[in-house]
């Protein structure tokens, strides 16, 4: 995964999306020191709690609001912790996002990176204007 | 017949390849050579019929393409990300894994 870390200084959302963020993130904290394998299990399982679709607005709220909250932690959060965070938050507000693990070749050098994906709305919060190049491995 | 576990999520292009292992997390690159190898294993055709596609392609010797493409499946064999058996059924007392 890339370690560049991933937060904003920009305060977004509603209180209630503030606080699943910051839920979100920490139990993405915790989730992510298991065996990847008991991770991907938790995460299939949040994902069942979160039915409803999100708007593509809140859905960015979201993900802005869990980058916002990784500024407050002093250890690594880059975008497997940040966009883990965002998913888990969604499925506490009841909404759904994928959660999606990719690498792109192109432009060079190979990059892995970890997103949050609205199921039919793309990358949320990347920037995706001179292309998506990452090729998706997983999505949950 | 060689083929991926099930655990190994690939990503095969022409511009190179990744495997992620879903049981630990770890991603395995690949050269965009190794990539075509395990493209055409995973293609449903023999690994005769793979070597031959490969020698085309690369302009190769088919022995050379042969050992080519064996070691690239014998690696990833040897990672685990790869299995020459039939498909397993997990049981259902070790649904956890």
């Amino acid at each position: 995964m890339t370690s560049m870390e991933a937060f904003s200084t920009v305060r977004t959302g509603t209180f209630l999306e503030r606080c699943a963020a910051a839920a979100g993130l920490a139990l993405a904290l915790v989730l992510l020191r298991l065996p990847f394998r008991h991770t991907t299990r938790a995460v299939r399982w949040a994902r069942r709690a979160g039915r409803r679709p999100l708007t593509a607005a809140r859905a960015e709220a979201v993900v802005e609001a869990v980058w916002h909250t990784a500024r407050l932690w002093p250890g690594r959060a880059a975008c497997m912790e940040t966009s883990l965070g965002a998913v888990l938050a969604a499925a506490l507000l009841g909404g759904r996002l994928h959660w999606c693990l990719g690498v792109r070749f192109s432009p060079p050098p190979t990059s892995y990176h970890a997103w949050a994906e609205l199921p039919e709305d793309g990358p949320v919060g990347e920037y995706t204007e001179a292309g998506w190049h990452h090729h998706t491995a997983l999505t949950i | 017949m060689w083929r991926l576990r099930e655990s190994t999520h690939p990503v095969l292009t022409d511009a190179g390849g990744a495997i992620l292992d879903e049981r630990t997390g770890r991603w395995t690159h690949l050269t965009p050579t190794a990539s075509a190898a395990v493209m055409l294993l995973l293609s449903g055709a023999t690994e005769e019929e793979a070597v031959g596609q490969y020698a085309t392609r690369y302009g190769i010797g088919a022995e050379q393409a042969a050992v080519d493409i064996r070691t690239v499946a014998d690696a990833l064999t040897a990672q685990g990300l790869a299995t020459a058996g039939p498909a397993s059924h997990r049981r259902w007392w070790r649904w956890w894994r």
